[in-house]
């Protein structure tokens, strides 16, 4: 098996420092020689020419190219093999410039080096297999998980591009957040008009490929890997059939059984049957079981006797488990807010008109339980109203990080306090101000520029306590220089941490996504070897990831959308060149080792769970495994043991000391 | 042999990882660092790659000294496969020194892609090593 060595001297700069006609001589007495080229530029264009017809005509088993860095031309030089019909795994390059010439000052010792480096090249590259392209089959479709603002965008920008999206949404309508908000920063437009046109296109619009929303949803299981996942969801019942439900809200009046409403966070009620939100899209209603009479074995039928559409309401509506094939996920699964009710000395949750903020967005919002009134419990005008930042962010004791979105909200509510009650004196205490970006500082300066607000910092949550006397609530916290300060107000919006949701951590395992300290995802892989969970098909966007704004969560929608467009190309299979790591099954002993330590997750169990079996999708060529097999039974591919060794050979045998 | 320990030149392979510490040997070329010509570089993918057994197979085949030669902790190109080569090291040191082969003939280091000089102050450290232990003979 011999080499074709072709030898550069980099516009003859090299032949200054190495004697390239010694090395040319030396190397065509090596046996596995067939023979020596030299080139001033093989790099060059016609330097290329000259090489593809050389190759062409000589057809060598193996090639050797000794010159500058592989890190220079490795890609170029492989795309002249395939395109001279050679399998580019089948050449290697000596390093004679960077490594050699440009470090070695005495001639001499430079040449015997560069010959010892050629002759590894020459020795090794006999253990390089051709390693041929492969076809894999993918399913072109991908799985969204949470129908928010990054969810809605992901799937957007996916079905616009011509995929079938499976969109999973746990609550049972779409549209996250932003559908609790009257009014967002900067702006202060509305939250459900600005999710509308989102929410129509995929639920109306004839798109060029087809979003499948499933509500009242959320992934039971994955199996399978990028190109092919198999992903098992399981859907609640809504008892309600969307098709033929007219939305008339017949059935709502009818009710008789009422709860308090999850979508106003506790404030109000919400009948057993009832629509999601006031602008929920689509406008159908479902049961909430624990609130429902018939849930609490009565026979109740109110909602089906008034409703005038036939078959609309089905009690026995059963839970279904759907299976559904993707090729690639996005997980835009949102955040939650840090439960405050049990820390001490806060009184949310015990004392009246001390609301967490997404309370307060629904008790300032026009279609909301008190249609945007901003009273008392005891149904007064507040005229002192505190807004209390940081409640748990920034804190050693809860979370050290800034929540990031709580001042623009923070703000947003001043605005929005002074338009209904131009009277009322507003304070907000405040860990730290955070205010990126150009629109934050507006609402700053409006702050700045209203006589009737003041801001405060305040040192930690631990100092500040809410107590209740009489009406009022009495908060007492010590600001940034120690001093204690003491207000009377009337009711406190308390600005709560962002942190993951209670699921995430399950929907991490499920999806094999690292998470952070705090439990959110963290695996977008920052490197080009696409190591990190988008590596393998599954991309996060939005507040799961870290909190941000509602723009910001749309944004990584769309690039996760973007990232997995090109990634997952639209095709029936997949055509990759393999690194040529495999296992040979005879020598595996089934320690399931390399599973654990494979950087990519490239290698799983074989059907019947004995084995181990390199997914070549995946495989990164990285040989970790290789090195860590306690059976030698993993093959590396152009870097296997034996490669290594001979080309370790061929360096040392040169015995002129 | 008469006037050997005069002109001994120690050969040393050094197993660089493909996205720093090789990078790194190729930036101490551009800076034109230089360092002692019996540094023989190996190029493998990651430092995790390396198999104590290669370094052995080194020491067999007449090298003096083995280098290795991984990522910073942190920015492993395959996440960790650089502590994993560092905890590998560390019981390779023990063979070592139960075979009886001085534990300097074996280094293990972190390069990244910018540190050409670092490099090249590491390659001629092991080489001044090297020189002092004399060439390696395995029995």
């Amino acid at each position: 098996m011999k080499s074709g060595v072709y030898l550069c001297t980099c516009n003859n700069l090299l032949s200054e420092r190495l004697d390239i006609a010694r090395i040319s001589k030396a190397l065509s007495e090596v046996p596995d020689v067939a023979y020596v080229k030299t080139s001033a530029m093989i790099c060059s264009e016609e330097g290329i020419a000259v090489l593809t017809k050389d190759i062409l005509q000589e057809k060598p088993a193996r090639i050797v190219f000794a010159g500058c860095s592989p890190r220079s031309h490795e890609l170029v030089f492989h795309k002249v093999l395939e395109e001279t019909g050679i399998n580019p795994h089948l050449m290697q390059i000596a390093n004679i410039r960077e490594q050699v010439a440009w470090v070695t000052p005495e001639r001499t010792a430079a040449t015997r080096k560069a010959l010892a480096l050629i002759r590894a090249a020459v020795a090794r590259v006999r253990h390089h297999h051709p390693i041929e392209k492969i076809s894999v089959p993918v399913c072109a479709d991908v799985m969204v998980v949470g129908a928010g603002p990054a969810g809605l965008s992901a799937a957007f920008t996916l079905a616009k591009a011509g995929r079938n999206v499976v969109l999973v949404e746990k609550s049972a309508s779409p549209g996250g957040m932003p559908m609790r908000f009257d009014e967002i920063f900067p702006d202060r437009s509305c939250g459900p008009c600005l999710m509308q046109p989102l929410l129509d296109a995929i639920l109306f619009d004839e798109l060029p490929g087809t979003v499948e929303l499933l509500t009242l949803s959320q992934v039971r299981s994955v199996r399978g890997s990028f190109g092919r996942y198999e992903i098992t969801v399981e859907q609640l019942p809504r008892f309600v059939d969307n098709v033929r439900c007219i939305g008339c809200g017949e059935c709502v009046i009818a009710c008789p059984a009422s709860a308090p409403s999850v979508f106003n966070f506790g404030l109000g009620k919400r009948k057993a049957i009832d629509f999601a939100s006031p602008g929920a899209l689509p406008h159908v209603p479902h049961i909430e079981e624990k609130a429902c009479l018939r849930g609490r074995g009565a026979s109740c039928s109110a909602c089906r006797d008034a409703c005038p559409v036939d078959g609309a309401i089905i009690f026995d509506d059963p839970v279904q488990i759907h299976q559904r094939e993707v090729g690639a996920v996005v997980l835009a699964t949102g955040a939650s807010l840090l439960e405050i009710s049990a820390l001490q000395g806060l009184g949310q949750g015990k004392m009246p008109d001390v609301l967490t903020s997404p309370a307060f967005e629904r008790m300032l919002a026009n279609d909301g339980p008190v249609k945007g009134k901003i009273r008392t419990k005891s149904r007064r005008i507040p005229s002192r109203i505190a807004i209390v930042h940081c409640v748990g962010s920034l804190d050693e004791m809860h979370k050290p990080y800034c929540s990031a979105v709580c001042c623009r909200y923070a703000l947003k509510y001043r605005a929005m306090i002074r338009e209904r009650l131009p009277e009322a004196k507003i304070i907000h205490l405040v860990k730290e101000w955070c205010l990126p970006g150009q629109t934050a500082q507006r609402l700053y300066l409006q702050a700045g520029n209203d006589r009737n607000t003041k801001a405060f910092r305040y040192r930690s949550l631990s100092s500040l306590k809410i107590t209740l006397s009489g009406n009022m609530k009495k908060l007492s916290f010590e600001d940034d220089a120690g001093k204690i300060h003491r207000v009377s107000v009337d009711m406190a919006v308390l600005c709560p941490a962002i942190v993951p949701k209670d699921e995430a951590a399950a929907l991490a395992a499920a999806f094999g996504v690292r998470t952070d300290e705090f439990g959110f995802f963290n695996d977008e892989g920052v490197d080009a070897c696409g190591n990190g969970a988008a590596g393998r098909g599954i991309s996060t966007a939005g507040t799961c990831r870290a909190p941000v704004d509602i723009s910001t969560a749309m944004e990584q929608g769309r690039a996760a959308a973007g990232r997995l467009l090109a990634e997952l190309r639209q095709a029936a299979t997949l055509v990759i060149l393999p690194a040529g790591v495999q296992v040979d099954q005879a020598r595996c002993s089934g320690c399931m080792l390399c599973i654990q330590l494979c950087p990519a997750q490239a290698i799983e169990q074989d059907r019947a769970g004995k084995k181990a079996v390199v997914r070549e999708l995946l495989c990164t060529g990285c040989g970790i495994c290789v090195a860590s097999c306690p059976a030698g039974a993993l093959h590396g591919g152009v870097f296997s043991s034996e490669a290594l060794s001979a080309e370790m050979k061929g360096a040392l045998e040169d015995r002129e000391r | 042999m008469k006037g050997k320990r005069k002109t001994f030149e120690p050969r040393v392979v050094a197993f660089l990882c493909q996205w720093c510490s090789y990078a790194g040997a190729d930036h101490a070329g551009m800076v034109r660092e230089e360092y002692p010509s019996g540094i023989l570089i190996v190029k493998v993918m990651c430092s995790g790659r390396v198999d104590p057994s290669h370094v052995l197979d080194a020491y067999r085949k007449g090298a003096d000294g083995v280098m290795i030669l991984a990522c910073h902790p942190g920015v492993c190109h395959y996440r960790s496969g650089n502590l994993i080569a560092m905890k590998r090291y560390r019981l390779l040191v023990r063979t070592l020194q139960q075979a009886g082969i001085a534990t300097e003939r074996c280094m293990f280091d972190f390069v990244s892609a910018t540190e050409g000089k670092r490099f090249a102050g590491l390659a001629k450290d092991m080489a001044v090593r090297l020189k002092r232990l004399g060439p390696l003979s395995l029995k």
